[in-house]
């Protein structure tokens, strides 16, 4: 359920004192959050939810809107602050077991993701799926984008625990092209060396090779977007992580930390690859009735698949379709992606499209 | 061998992990995730043998991801066979117990442990997929046994530091100490050359510790004139070389050349081989204690020269009584000697029996409340001497509570003779002061008794003036009656004085006493009833009855007793008078029925100028009786009264025969 250019009354009006009310918010929609929270307080509704580039229905992308996902009473919301400090992280309070299964939405520019998620892995382990993403703006500015009935923050992180069972299919579809380098110098999502020298230096000398259009400190993301670094992991695609900007042509940053001493590779993008493999994420999360989804999409994939990006929802979509006719497609387009791929380690992804078929 | 290069950049990673940390925990941490991350496995822990529980290792987690396991244990044989390999893939636990279902594989860690890995997907634990990491697994095993070796040795020298923080503070608070403390320290060699001195000890003898260092202490600190102090520290210091330890007071000079006295602790000292290397001496200033003991000494002598030559008596008891202190003067009035009366109680040695029992209950009472009424006051008591005689003395008792304990001082003065003299002065004065009043009284009643008979001569002779003059035939009747009463008044006056004259001749001893046996009736019959204006009656006469007695001075007192028995009895039966044989004595009786003597009268009724009390205006001068008495008294006799007020009285006469 989702509505357009909302009012906050509009936004209440849609919220049900029976569940959970978890909002996906467009970053471009003028709702005050602060000022929503308080009336839904006020109104008795419990709420919890997140600020993202964009938010997805069916085959097309949403603007300006709210997307409700309703969900169960029973599901529990557990807010950490300050993610970037893991020294205040106080221990997760254990679940039940019939907690299967979790939302993560987290600051997707926060340096405290990787701690985050270790930290959540190492209490709750892989006895439940998780699927989550980046919260936050396109335009890069750090600013709150996860809320709950307790405020509107930034550098945090909201997990939901729900009893329902999630399957999860995970893809990028990015191939190797370049690689393996070694990161030998970095710290946290920044970038300094590359093979010891400049990671810029190297990563442009590289990208140049296969880029139509030189990679310049201007203009790095129009050519980067096409050319993100991988991570090996073995039995899996690279894990992903996307160049954003340069800000001085010698150091890189990304979506996502790259550990000190990590080899990566550098992926290219090819569209027919990308839309292939939502089609096998599809494939995978829908393998059966589902009650609901949930499509977490990185926005760099829109910004790369541009006019074709319409065709990964559509493949989505129609797989969708063949398990559950009667239920939309409802995604956001993310600052990056969580998901326990597979059945292991939790991990943050870049450009790579996560479908959760919810029973 | 056909390898990936993906693998070996794994491996590569895997590697560099084991090298950038130095705590194992952080090692152990990087290296279990960064394989579940690349591997996609469920879970990695690294566990550690932590001692034995019986024939069992106990197992404890040095990480674990995720952190879902706890301590466990295993058996020691079983690590060992099963470990024979160093690497074991297992659809089960090391530990027995399958936690999850799932491919374990196990990687020995040499001898701290070893490293679990699962995953719930069997494929992605193969034999064939983990060889390759065998030699990044030993490296991690090294590098946490390094890592240990390693905290191990910044344990130690964190604890090393910290002792030697420890020492160091503890050296500088000793040193602080012993520079801020009150006791003076001073360190020198075998040769008494000064190496040290704290704080203290160069406040005490005002010279800075450069002036002092490498200066001789006999030299600088004892006066070289002061032979008997250069002889005692001698001594001391060959005590000390002997390696003994000790105490001893000495009088040293300060910088000022002032006298100090110091209670030195001198102690061999030693350096770290045992060779001994001079000596520490702690000085205790002891010079305002010497100070103040010599002005005690002066005050206590002083102020036992006062009690002994004090006339009070000096006697402190504690509180049950017991002398502790008795003075010379003590000794003196008490009889007792000090070593006679020290340990004794009070009941013992002074106190009348009357009084013992009042001291005992009163030392209660205050030792209870803190209540004395005879305390801090001046009271007169008695008390007894060695020989038993009790006598009074004036007592001053003074309490004094040192600490918890009671004690009490009294000054005893012996008032024996004082009280004594001052009953004699209180008695003079009295009599003095009666005799004031006599004289007032003897003056009041001379004017009254002279000024009435000559008024009463004056205004007749101006009668009688008066008739010669004015008649020239006077009426000789009332001149006559002028005539007589001038007479009688004369013969009144004459009588007085007469009376005063004997008072005076009797005072001075010089009245006639002729005495002369003779029949007392025949004497009254013949000298005192004719002469009496009235006649008293005669009731029980012995008319055998003599005595010697002076005529006059008889003849004299019988008047004068049965003049007044008839004056006081104005309105009773005629007065009586007996005459009996009192075996020794002539008893003669004059009994009136008059007014009598009150009771407090009769000891003074004799006395010169007393009167009775009752006598109003009876006229009378007080000197009849006195005469009386003292005529009786001149022949060896005495005279007694009997008397009841409103009955009468009778005087009884006892003449020697």
């Amino acid at each position: 359920m989702f509505i357009q250019r909302p009012q906050i009354d509009d936004v209440l009006a849609i919220c049900s004192h029976d569940h959970l009310n978890l909002l996906l918010v467009s970053e471009d929609t003028e709702i005050d959050i602060e000022q929503l929270i308080q009336e839904a307080d006020r109104e008795g509704y419990r709420v919890a939810g997140g600020i993202f580039p964009g938010l997805l229905y069916n085959t097309g992308r949403l603007d300006h809107s709210v997307l409700l996902v309703r969900m169960d009473k029973t599901a529990k919301v557990v807010l950490q602050e300050q993610i970037s400090h893991p020294e205040r992280f106080v221990p997760l309070e254990p679940l039940a077991d019939e907690y299967q299964s979790a939302f993560v939405w987290l600051d997707g520019l926060s340096s405290g993701i990787p701690a985050y998620l270790e930290h959540v892995y190492k209490h709750y382990g892989n006895d439940r799926n998780y699927i989550g993403g980046g919260c936050g703006s396109l335009s890069l500015q750090s600013q709150p984008c996860v809320f709950d009935n307790s405020g509107f923050y930034e550098d945090a992180a909201i997990l939901i625990a729900m009893p329902n069972r999630i399957t999860l299919g995970v893809k990028h579809g990015w191939k190797k092209i370049a690689g393996p380098f070694l990161v030998n110098q970095s710290e946290g999502n920044k970038l300094d060396q590359i093979n010891w020298e400049s990671a810029f230096s190297v990563y442009k000398q590289e990208v140049d090779k296969y880029s139509t259009q030189p990679l310049t400190k201007d203009d790095f993301f129009n050519v980067a977007k096409g050319f993100p670094f991988g991570i090996f992991r073995e039995g899996y695609e690279d894990i992903v992580r996307d160049p954003i900007l340069t800000e001085d042509e010698k150091t890189l940053t990304c979506v996502g930390a790259i550990d000190s001493n990590t080899f990566v590779n550098i992926l290219k993008g090819d569209p027919y690859n990308l839309i292939d493999c939502a089609k096998e994420a599809a494939e995978a999360a829908f393998v059966e009735h589902v009650n609901s989804s949930l499509v977490v999409d990185c926005i760099s994939r829109t910004l790369f698949l541009e006019d074709r990006y319409t065709e990964e929802l559509e493949v989505v979509h129609n797989k969708l379709k063949t398990v559950n006719s009667d239920i939309g497609l409802r995604g956001v387009l993310s600052l990056g992606e969580i998901s326990s791929h597979g059945d292991g380690y939790l991990e943050f992804l870049n450009k790579t499209i996560v479908v959760a078929g919810i029973s | 061998m056909n390898f990936d290069p993906s693998q070996i950049t794994l491996l590569y990673e895997l590697s560099l992990a084991n090298t950038r940390h130095y705590r194992p925990i952080d090692n152990a941490r990087q290296f279990v995730n960064k394989l579940l991350s690349r591997k996609a496995l469920t879970a990695g822990i690294v566990w550690l043998f932590d001692g034995f529980q019986g024939d069992s290792f106990i197992c404890k987690i040095l990480h674990a991801m995720p952190d879902l396991r706890s301590t466990n244990v295993i058996k020691a044989d079983r690590v060992n066979s099963f470990f024979s390999d160093g690497l074991v893939v297992s659809d089960h636990s090391i530990f027995g117990k399958d936690i999850d279902k799932g491919r374990y594989a196990y990687f020995k860690l040499n001898d701290i442990g070893f490293l679990e890995l699962f995953s719930d997907d069997e494929s992605k634990l193969s034999l064939k997929s983990l060889n390759p990491l065998r030699d990044v697994v030993n490296q991690l095993a090294v590098s946490l046994e390094i890592g240990f070796s390693y905290q191990n040795l910044q344990d130690q020298i964190r604890q090393r530091e910290k002792a030697e923080k420890s020492l160091r503070a503890n050296e500088e608070k000793y040193r602080n100490i012993i520079d801020n403390v009150q006791l003076g320290l001073l360190e020198v060699d075998n040769d008494e050359i000064i190496t040290y001195a704290n704080k203290s000890f160069q406040d005490l003898v005002g010279y800075s510790l450069s002036e002092m260092l490498g200066k001789n202490a006999s030299t600088l600190l004892i006066d070289q004139d002061d032979q008997k102090n250069q002889d005692l520290l001698r001594k001391e210091n060959e005590k000390r070389m002997e390696g003994v330890s000790n105490s001893y007071e000495l009088s040293i000079k300060d910088k000022h050349g002032n006298k100090k006295w110091t209670i030195i602790s001198g102690a061999p000292n030693y350096d770290s081989k045992g060779e001994q290397i001079g000596s520490i001496g702690i000085h205790l200033d002891i010079t305002e204690q010497k100070k103040l003991i010599e002005e005690n000494v002066f005050k206590d002598t002083r102020i036992k020269k006062l009690f002994d030559i004090s006339l009070d008596a000096l006697v402190s008891i504690d509180s049950k009584g017991v002398i502790f202190e008795w003075s010379r003067q003590a000794e003196e009035i008490f009889g007792f000697t000090i070593n006679e009366a020290i340990g004794k109680t009070l009941s013992e040695t002074i106190i009348p029996v009357q009084h013992r029992e009042g001291h005992e209950k009163g030392m209660q009472h205050y030792l209870s409340t803190g209540e004395g009424p005879v305390l801090n006051k001046r009271i007169e008591i008695t008390a007894v001497r060695k020989s038993g005689e009790e006598f009074p003395i004036e007592l001053t008792i003074f309490p004094l509570k040192f600490g918890e304990k009671h004690f009490f001082t009294a000054f005893v003065r012996d008032i024996t003779e004082i009280k004594e003299s001052r009953e004699n002065m209180e008695k003079a004065l009295n009599r003095q002061r009666e005799l004031n009043e006599l004289k007032s009284k003897f003056i009041s009643m001379i004017s009254h008794e002279l000024r009435t008979p000559l008024t009463t001569i004056r205004s007749n002779t101006e009668i009688a003036n008066y008739l010669l003059e004015q008649e020239h035939t006077p009426d000789k009747d009332k001149l006559a009656r002028n005539i007589s009463r001038i007479e009688n008044n004369v013969e009144r006056l004459n009588q007085l004085i007469s009376n005063i004259l004997m008072i005076g001749k009797l005072d001075a001893g010089k009245v006639p006493f002729n005495p002369k046996k003779q029949n007392i009736f025949s004497l009254i019959k013949q000298e005192v009833l004719p002469n009496l204006s009235a006649q008293p009656k005669l009731n029980d006469i012995n008319d055998q009855l003599e005595s010697e007695v002076d005529t006059k001075l008889f003849t004299h007192v019988m008047n004068n007793l049965i003049e007044n028995a008839f004056k006081y009895s104005p309105n009773g039966k005629t007065p009586e008078v007996d005459l009996k044989d009192g075996g020794d004595t002539v008893l003669i009786k004059i009994r009136d029925y008059g007014i009598g003597i009150p009771t407090e009268d009769h000891d003074r009724i004799f006395d010169t100028f007393f009167r009775a009390s009752n006598v109003d205006n009876i006229q009378g001068t007080g000197l009849g009786l006195s005469i009386v008495k003292d005529y009786v008294e001149l022949h060896g006799g005495k005279i007694t009264l009997t008397s009841d007020v409103g009955k009468g009285t009778v005087f009884s006469i006892f003449l020697p025969k």
